[in-house]
């Protein structure tokens, strides 16, 4: 996964392997697959703070993109377009899962806590909390899942990879001020979960 | 932007440091290249040339709404004329024997003419 703000991507070469793929090109759509894996999965992976959830639904957002991708007439991005699709589908998932009376918290994945990256970036937000990684991961983890799935949406979008607001806008078909009222009232949800964290 | 927001940012942001194991990528396509074969083999013949004919029918645009009409008129004239009985058909030459019935016919009946008393040859009494 990439460790820097995901940007807008290319999309001229996009084109040609969704056009590849869409002739029946299925190695095309190998490639495609290992372009967006990786950003979709930090999505999905953010949403459900669960990597067997992840995995199991990655596999079926890119099954249901193949499936679909003979109706994808290129009036947005490839990027806009797949990503449409991973959210909607996380946010079905979430709303599954919350009816399921088995999952809870506890379910929540720590596996951040050995990452040297998170440790460095831990220290250097708050050097005061320096062996306080794990309990920052957990905070985290709880404070994400404290918020509406309307909510993590946009701050997983935002503040974790990085999408612009009009990027986020066309994916999820919402204007650019819902996007800001949303991150600021969300911003003041996690504040109250974070506080200890903040200087 | 106030600065407890961008507190709020800066500290939720590390998340973008999870990364799943070295090499789970690969094995996600592999594993993903396996399903759709597995996929390809469970579907049947028939639901493919459907799948490819529905596909093949959202690429034609406007033409198709022509064509479907046109497919429609010509199996409604195929199912008209190829009907038994139908303007197309060739008349059955024992089509118009009348149906058997076992009720009499009243109105043709002649009752048979009664027997003489005096049986006659010729004009002759015997």
């Amino acid at each position: 996964m990439s460790t820097e703000p995901v940007k807008e991507p290319a999309t001229d070469s996009d084109r040609e392997l969704v056009r590849r793929a869409q002739a029946g090109n299925t190695q095309a759509f190998d490639e495609l697959v290992v372009k967006f894996s990786p950003r979709l999965y930090g999505m999905v992976y953010h949403m459900t703070s669960n990597k067997e959830d992840t995995h199991d639904l990655l596999q079926e957002i890119f099954a249901k993109a193949y499936h679909s991708l003979k109706r994808f007439r290129g009036k947005s991005s490839f990027y806009t377009w797949i990503y449409s699709i991973a959210t909607n589908m996380t946010l079905n998932f979430l709303k599954k899962r919350k009816r399921r009376a088995t999952w809870s918290l506890d379910d929540v994945d720590s596996g951040i806590q050995n990452d040297d990256a998170m440790v460095d970036i831990g220290r250097a937000a708050n050097p005061r909390h320096q062996s306080g990684v794990n309990e920052l991961q957990k905070k985290l983890n709880e404070a994400m899942q404290s918020l509406s799935e309307d909510h993590r949406v946009v701050v997983t979008m935002f503040d974790i990879q990085g999408i612009p607001h009009a990027e986020i806008g066309r994916i999820l078909k919402i204007s650019e001020g819902t996007i800001r009222s949303r991150l600021f009232y969300a911003h003041q949800q996690l504040q109250g979960h974070l506080e200890e964290f903040i200087r | 932007m106030s600065n407890y927001e961008e507190q709020v940012q800066k500290i939720v942001s590390l998340k973008r440091y999870e990364t799943p194991r070295d090499g789970y990528f690969e094995d996600f396509l592999e594993e993903f290249q396996e399903r759709q074969r597995s996929e390809l083999l469970q579907k049947s013949s028939i639901s493919l040339f459907f799948e490819r004919f529905a596909a093949w029918f959202r690429e034609v645009g406007s033409v198709k709404w022509v064509a479907g009409a046109g497919l429609a008129y010509a199996a409604v004239m195929a199912a008209i004329l190829l009907w038994p009985g139908g303007p197309g058909t060739t008349p059955d030459p024992n089509s118009n024997r009348q149906p058997a019935s076992f009720e009499p016919d009243v109105k043709s009946f002649t009752p048979p003419a009664p027997v003489k008393e005096d049986p006659e040859i010729d004009g002759q009494k015997l």
